[in-house]
């Protein structure tokens, strides 16, 4: 009686103050590239892509000046470079290789290249050691959505060097996405269905620097001049959140029915027609309001050093730009992956954007 | 074309079960809370539990005897409560009702004993007295505006010292004459064939009272007031001077109690009349069950005075101090008034919990569609000419006449004409008021229109509605009143003229329709309208979102789509009371409007996809329930409207194409079709355009109105 003993629902932030709605994803220039997942800016200043089995190298913006770096005999799930020009990728099935940036294999790391299972953010620590985030399953939608309804953790962060020393940092992540060593030496993991980034030192407990934030967290970078760059592949929805804190349903939708026709956060907005809506999302003369919920959205967001949100880019329900797997600054532009379309977007420059 | 529907094939189909999930407690409960005697149940209840105590605790309490004394003391407080009902019902309060009393029964008694007047002279004088109070009253809260509470408190006070010192005058003086008078006496003591006479003049007024809120323009005023003050003004009532009449309404009939009063006990005292305005306020609150301006139930409000004056008596009785009785009056009447402030706080948030009910369905597996399934093939509806666009807003179904000129509904409640050949003039038609959805034409080639929130209309020419039914019976079984037609949706006409629709849901609206799907229950009905006898008549209740109507192509049979089981039911039009069959069960989405193919199949709108996860939702009733409670609207899980499409079946109930726009083509969510010389035209509720597409293989000589309606040749 009097609502004292109602179940407290999920905290999501809202889509507030610099969060705002607006539609910068949307107008931004696009180059369209084959499934691509992360980037990364090389020491010559090109950007360096992950696309499907290949790095590809982006000289300058535009079509032309896209060159394949190296090629794999699987998909690519993590990209990260060093200082000196190494480059790390990871790949689908488990396994991290280091290359140079001709795309040969980079010598002395022997005995780092198995051990991971899911790698799905990799960064050089300013030691030179290689942080990798891995999500503990095997790389595809379908698992991670497993890991989305289940309660445990399966994620690990592991650093490794060049000499041969492995170390795992922390386990029982809920699909790490992201992983950043921040200028002063800590380093910050993008929790995805925990919607939070965890700060981790060797001296400390985990400590949560950003909560219940609006979407799931995927790859972070770092601002020049302090702060972050944090792209979230989808936003949270009250529906999920609802369907989360249903056990039962929960498991007789994991037993019984294909992933492809779950309840979930999806990258892309257009889905198979097994997939249910809900029902803001129902179109009128034709078109869906941006205001809809959607299991998918884009949404980058630009962090000060207290993870506090200076600015955003969005694609809103109605757009297609969704599913945003990474972001950057590059060459003073903010660059975006978005998987949901297969584009990279040149959002805006960057003093515009705060 | 030869019919091969005989009995042979529909006894070879399943009968649908018979859902007797209709009956819940939640459903009766929320029902029970929707009805607006629950409110005045309050008082009747309290009324019930107290003397059914008293019955069990003291002996000989309801003996005639002492039920006489009770309405012979009872009956001036009791008509002090139907006044103070009349200045609550406008809005107000009378605190000066208890020295009001006072003065004017001493007024009484002074004309009487002192002064000496004929009692015909002393009655009016009386109630002048008491009226004039009331006038003061009226003058300063209705003409100046001043603040009832503070007001009438003034009034209470003045009218009291005025009392005072009257009667310190003359109140030995009174007691002391001995003056007789037959009516008098009458009036004071006397019963009329057992029923004391100012419990006489209680009923009457009682009476009149009521039939005064009822029957007249003043006590609807009144109510109008109390209701929404600025609302009454706006509607032109004057409220300066209903106030007033109110207020010195009530003071007459002050005047009138106090005339009882002093006629009974031939004497006053200081104290009489002190506290009054308390008692009579506790029981109104308690018989109104809250502080509620704009009611005017007369008999709640004497049943909850009876309650208090029944517990004051027996109190007393029983030996209690007057100051403790006094005491439990206040806290009854905090009591009423707390729990009347949470009730009306919550109600509508209690009703709309328990409207909600759904009920476990498990859904029928899907069709294996092959390679007629959205995932593969082109897409037939893919590059489909456009009709009307930005013209029609919401072409629920769309139909054409011989002539070939397209008639649809619109949101806003018109029905659009496209005119032929090429569909580009578009004017009203005619305008409904209501929600038009399926159409069908008439032997005449009138166009007959389920309006949703209306009822079926048939339309005789541009401009010319005319409504053939817009209820049926009454079903025994609900507690809701069924009668009204809530969503007439899809129609048919049957070969003899009677025209077969369905009202697809009783317990929800156009606008919240969605909300049936989350209950699963069978809350709609097929109906049968006569145009011989003008009656309507109830075929099959409790069917599960009945919507598309369509007679076979043999004239003997009718199908109905149930929409939230995806399946198409067939009844045999000669054996209505046999229920349904299945015709075609497991469709991968959700059916709407059925109509004849010129092949002798039919086609089927699909206003959504099934998911496999909505189909699980549709088994687990708590789900779907602590959804409706926990997650906004907007939120809520449902069925892929985005996509929809149409399929063809043969004549026995078996899919033979399909048809899809792309996934973001402009033909999504397809509510209806209608094949015409070689075309076929697709409406959607949800859309602003009609699609066309043509259709190779068809008759290019068919239409709608021939098959119905064969001319002679």
């Amino acid at each position: 009686m009097f609502g004292l003993n109602r179940k407290q629902p999920a905290r999501i932030s809202l889509l507030d103050g610099p969060l705002c709605p607006n539609d910068m994803l949307e107008q931004a220039a696009a180059l369209p590239i084959d499934a691509p997942d992360d980037i990364c800016v090389a020491p010559d200043g090109s950007l360096l892509v992950s696309s499907d089995k290949r790095v590809l190298r982006l000289k300058d913006w535009g079509r032309d000046s896209l060159s394949t770096v190296a090629r794999f005999d699987h998909e690519l799930t993590a990209l990260a470079c060093r200082a000196d020009g190494v480059i790390a990728v990871g790949l689908n099935g488990g396994g991290i290789r280091l290359i140079t940036q001709e795309g040969d294999a980079a010598s002395g790391w022997e005995g780092q290249e198995n051990g991971v299972q899911e790698a799905t953010a990799c960064t050089f620590a300013s030691d030179g050691t290689l942080l990798v985030a891995d999500a503990g399953g095997i790389d595809d939608q379908a698992s991670r959505l497993h890991d989305l309804y289940s309660e445990t953790g399966n994620g690990h962060l592991i650093r490794m060097s060049e000499t041969g020393d492995r170390s795992v940092i922390a386990s029982g992540l809920r699909l790490p996405y992201g992983v950043i060593e921040t200028a002063a030496k800590e380093m910050l993991v993008c929790e995805s269905w925990s919607a939070r980034i965890s700060q981790l030192s060797s001296d400390a407990p985990p400590k949560a620097v950003l909560q219940d934030a609006p979407g799931y967290p995927a790859r972070i970078h770092a601002l020049s001049g302090g702060g972050y760059i944090l792209s979230l592949f989808a936003r949270r929805d009250p529906l999920i959140e609802f369907v989360l804190s249903e056990p039962a349903f929960m498991n007789r939708m994991k037993a019984e029915i294909d992933p492809a026709h779950w309840i979930a956060p999806r990258f892309a907005a257009r889905a198979d027609y097994r997939v249910p809506i809900q029902m803001g999302a129902a179109r009128l003369f034709g078109d869906i309001k941006p205001w809809a919920p959607s299991f998918s959205y884009g949404l980058v967001v630009i962090l000060d050093k207290n993870f506090l949100p200076l600015a955003s880019a969005q694609s809103r329900a109605n757009g297609t730009r969704h599913g945003i797997t990474a972001a950057l600054e590059w060459r003073g532009e903010l660059i975006a992956v978005s998987k949901g379309s297969n584009e990279l977007l040149k959002v805006t420059a960057m003093d515009q954007l705060i | 074309m030869s019919s091969v529907k005989d009995s042979k094939f529909l006894s070879s189909l399943d009968k649908v079960p018979k859902q007797w999930s209709v009956f819940s407690y939640r459903r009766i409960t929320s029902d029970l809370l929707n009805r607006n005697w629950i409110e005045g149940a309050i008082p009747f209840i309290t009324f019930f539990v107290l003397t059914t105590v008293i019955l069990m605790t003291t002996d000989g309490y309801f003996a005639p005897s002492n039920l006489t004394t009770l309405a012979q003391y009872s009956s001036d407080a009791a008509i002090v409560t139907i006044a103070m009902l009349l200045v609550v019902a406008i809005g107000g309060i009378d605190l000066s009702v208890g020295s009001s009393f006072a003065l004017s029964a001493f007024v009484a008694l002074y004309l009487f004993h002192i002064a000496g007047l004929p009692v015909y002279l002393v009655f009016p004088l009386t109630l002048a007295c008491g009226a004039l109070v009331g006038l003061v009253n009226g003058f300063l809260t209705g003409v100046l505006g001043c603040g009832a509470l503070l007001a009438t408190l003034g009034t209470m006070i003045t009218v009291r010292g005025i009392f005072v010192i009257a009667s310190q005058e003359y109140l030995v003086e009174i007691s002391s004459s001995a003056r007789f008078d037959e009516t008098w006496e009458y009036i004071g003591y006397e019963s009329f064939m057992g029923v004391p006479v100012s419990f006489l003049v209680l009923a009457v007024v009682a009476i009149a009272v009521f039939l005064m809120f009822k029957y007249t323009r003043f006590g609807w005023h009144i109510l109008a007031v109390g209701g929404n003050r600025k609302a009454a003004r706006h509607a032109g009532i004057p409220l300066k001077r209903v106030i007033l009449l109110s207020y010195v309404l009530g003071g007459t009939l002050v005047g009138l109690a106090a005339f009882l009063f002093a006629a009974r006990q031939n004497s006053a005292g200081s104290d009489t009349g002190v506290g009054l305005e308390f008692f009579v306020l506790t029981g109104l609150i308690l018989g109104l069950g809250g502080f509620t301006p704009g009611r005017g139930s007369v008999f709640s409000t004497l049943l909850g005075f009876a309650t208090i004056f029944i517990l004051g008596n027996v109190l007393i009785n029983a030996g209690f101090r007057g100051d403790f009785i006094n005491g439990v009056m206040g806290l009854i009447l905090i009591t009423v008034l707390a729990i009347d402030m949470k009730y009306r706080k919550e109600r509508h948030r209690i009703l709309a919990r328990a409207y909600l009910d759904p009920r476990p369905m498990k859904m029928d597996p899907v069709l294996d569609m092959g390679e007629m399934a959205p995932e593969f093939g082109s897409a037939k509806l893919d590059g489909a000419t456009l009709l009307g666009v930005g013209e029609v807003d919401g072409p629920e179904d769309v139909i054409l006449d011989r002539a070939g000129n397209l008639y649809c509904g619109t949101r806003d409640g018109r029905i659009m004409k496209l005119f032929a050949p090429d569909h580009t003039r578009v004017e009203t038609y005619v305008k409904t008021g209501g929600r038009p959805l399926g159409l069908a034409f008439d032997a005449e080639e009138r166009l007959v229109v389920c309006v949703a929130g209306m009822g079926l209309y048939r339309i005789d020419g541009p401009g010319q509605i005319e409504r053939l039914t817009s209820q049926t019976k009454r079903s025994w079984t609900s507690i809701e009143d069924d009668r009204q037609i809530r969503m007439a949706d899809d129609l048919d006409i049957a070969p003899d003229g009677r025209i077969y629709f369905t009202d697809a849901t009783k317990r929800y609206e156009m606008e919240t329709w969605g909300l049936d799907l989350l209950e699963g229950r069978g809350n709609g009905r097929l109906l049968c309208y006569n145009p011989a006898d003008g009656t309507t008549k109830t075929i099959c209740d409790n069917m599960v979102f009945p919507n598309g109507v369509c007679v076979t192509h043999d004239g003997k049979h009718l199908l109905v789509a149930s929409t939230w089981t995806c399946a198409i039911l067939i009844f045999d039009l000669a054996r209505m009371q046999d229920g349904p069959r299945y015709f075609l069960r497991g469709l991968p989405g959700y059916p709407d409007n059925i109509n004849r193919a010129s092949d002798g199949g039919y086609w089927i709108a699909l206003a959504g996809m099934r998911s496999p996860v909505v189909d699980l939702a549709m088994e687990d009733p708590g789900f779907r329930m602590r959804m409706a409670k926990r997650v906004p609207p907007t939120n809520w899980l449902f069925g892929n409207l985005n996509i929809g499409g149409v399929l063809k079946s043969d004549r026995n109930g078996t899919i033979v194409d399909a048809y899809w726009d792309k996934p973001d083509g402009p033909l999504y969510m397809i509510t209806s079709m209608r094949e015409h010389h070689g075309s076929l035209f697709l409406g959607g509720v949800t859309n602003n355009k009609i699609g066309r597409i043509d259709l190779d293989e068809a008759d290019k000589s068919w239409n709608g109105p021939d098959s119905y309606w064969p001319r002679e040749a």
